[in-house]
């Protein structure tokens, strides 16, 4: 193959192939076997780096090498993990498939994960209306976008997100997703870590249950989504609110999962990433995401989170074997 | 409190799940082949996974579940590019039907360069990496990026394709290696 055609194939895999570009391309895939062989080969490397993002659990800070080089790659958090956990993460990570709730099956007798209690987590105990429409100025308190308490009929409480919006109501700012916050202090548990003489290697996980009921804008919502997410920091519990959303790209530690939803139907989804005893405050957010670009709010029906949790994983760390799978 | 999984029962949920495991990252990989949208690979394989656990009952022999399960995701890859054929660039159906066929024989020459990956991003300069990485993440756009790296965008996706051009250079050697 020349070098022409494996650019129209990158550009292919970029999104970024124009109208005539793509007719070339169809031509060379339509008549050339080897062509549409390196493609799919291709897009098995693209494939494989769209996953490790996804699953990527610890902050990406270019410029910063020597914090980047402090924290495990990818490959180590792989290695030194056993298998079965690393399973069950991915089972954990799948699992809203089944409209079942948060599997944490720790099979190794040497893991060990607790719940890490915090505030108004099923809602229980909040009342019923609006939460504060601001981002969240201290630990322990949901507050963001459009979004309210309901009581169901059984009593249950639980979150419904009503519109999406831009919570730092920047007019530059998109308003796609409803998303409500909560900062948590990991003060506690970063003591817990430092005292902890085992070499251990610790991780957050953070899930949360999604449900979608019909509601008669269903159709103006095809892309609509749930998602959790928890980003870590070293920082005053007060910086994270000043700075978002740039504060981000200081995060020590992040992670995302994503799940769409049709209506009637509901899934316990979660996030994990690395924690190290630096880390002060976590940051986790629950958010419904209409998909559409827009600067205006859009209305999102029928969409509700409930029993948002954190747990903590500890494992050891294992020497770095081959892994033979 | 949902039970933990348990090894070494006949839970279909649980076989579906160990089976979806071995078997998601080449799926994606089939997916991602005909599907121009890095974003709505995602979405496809939410779609596969649905619809295989449904029929899931229906597949006897479990050592035919990539085959199966590519079956399920080019039905849904048609189905997609039906939808999304008249609002943005799609390839031709008979180009995705191709693609899919051939991409379904190669299920385990993929988990081949998947296995080879791990080895060879493993071999990368860690700012590269961690560029890759990036590049990949939802968190940011490639116009984002490229602006904090000071970069435009096309130096950017030519240093992407040069990534991959490396990776794939590498899997083909270490694949060679592993046949010699």
């Amino acid at each position: 193959m020349t070098e022409e055609q494996f650019n129209l194939l990158h550009r292919y895999l970029d999104g970024a192939i124009t109208e005539e570009e793509m007719v070339s391309l169809e031509e060379l895939l339509r008549h050339d076997e080897d062509a549409r062989a390196e493609l799919r080969s291709l897009a098995t490397i693209d494939a494989k780096w769209q996953q490790l993002a996804e699953e990527d659990s610890f902050a990406l800070k270019l410029n910063e090498p020597t914090e980047v080089s402090s924290k495990p790659s990818k490959s180590y958090w792989r290695l030194t993990w056993p298998s079965q956990i690393a399973a069950v993460l991915v089972v954990g990570s799948i699992v809203g498939l089944f409209g079942m709730g948060v599997v944490l099956a720790i099979g190794s007798p040497k893991a060990t994960a607790r719940t890490f209690d915090i505030a108004h987590g099923d809602f229980e105990s909040m009342p019923v209306g609006s939460i504060p429409e601001r981002f969240p100025v201290r630990a322990g308190e949901w507050c963001g976008n459009p979004a309210e308490v309901i009581q169901e009929a059984d009593g249950n409480r639980t979150l419904r997100f009503l519109a999406t919006a831009n919570v730092k109501e920047d007019p530059n700012g998109f308003a796609s997703n409803c998303s409500v916050f909560q900062i948590v202090d990991l003060a506690d548990l970063r003591q817990e870590l430092e005292a902890d003489r085992s070499e251990s290697a610790f991780s957050l996980q953070l899930s949360a249950r999604f449900q979608r009921v019909p509601a008669p804008n269903d159709a103006d919502l095809p892309k609509l989504k749930g998602s959790v997410r928890i980003f870590l920091f070293q920082a005053e519990l007060q910086s994270i609110g000043e700075q978002w959303p740039q504060v981000v790209q200081q995060a020590e530690a992040m992670g995302r999962k994503s799940i769409k939803l049709k209506p009637d139907e509901d899934a316990t989804i979660s996030t994990s990433c690395l924690l190290d005893s630096d880390a002060t405050v976590a940051l986790i957010a629950v958010s419904a995401s209409s998909g559409i670009n827009s600067r205006s709010s859009t209305p999102l029906g029928g969409y509700y989170v409930d029993d948002v949790k954190l747990t903590v994983i500890k494992q050891p760390k294992l020497p770095v074997l081959t892994d033979s799978q | 409190m949902t039970p933990g999984l348990q090894h070494g029962t006949d839970n279909p949920h649980e076989s579906f799940l160990r089976l979806w495991m071995k078997h998601e990252a080449a799926l994606r990989a089939f997916v991602r082949a005909s599907c121009p949208n890095a974003q709505e690979v995602d979405d496809l394989m939410q779609e596969v996974s649905i619809v295989a656990l449904r029929k899931f009952s229906s597949l006897d022999d479990h050592s035919a579940f990539g085959a199966w399960a590519c079956l399920i995701a080019r039905y849904e890859l048609l189905a997609a590019r039906r939808r999304h054929a008249r609002d943005r660039l799609v390839l031709a159906e008979d180009i995705v039907e191709l693609l899919a066929q051939e991409g379904a024989q190669e299920m385990p020459l993929r988990q081949q360069q998947l296995l080879a990956l791990d080895q060879c991003i493993e071999k990368l300069p860690r700012q590269r990496r961690e560029l890759a990485l990036a590049a990949y993440s939802k968190e940011t756009t490639i116009r984002e990026l490229a602006s904090k790296l000071k970069r435009t965008e096309g130096s950017l996706y030519q240093l992407l394709a040069r990534i991959r051009q490396e990776l794939r250079q590498c899997m083909q050697q270490n694949l060679a290696g592993d046949e010699s």
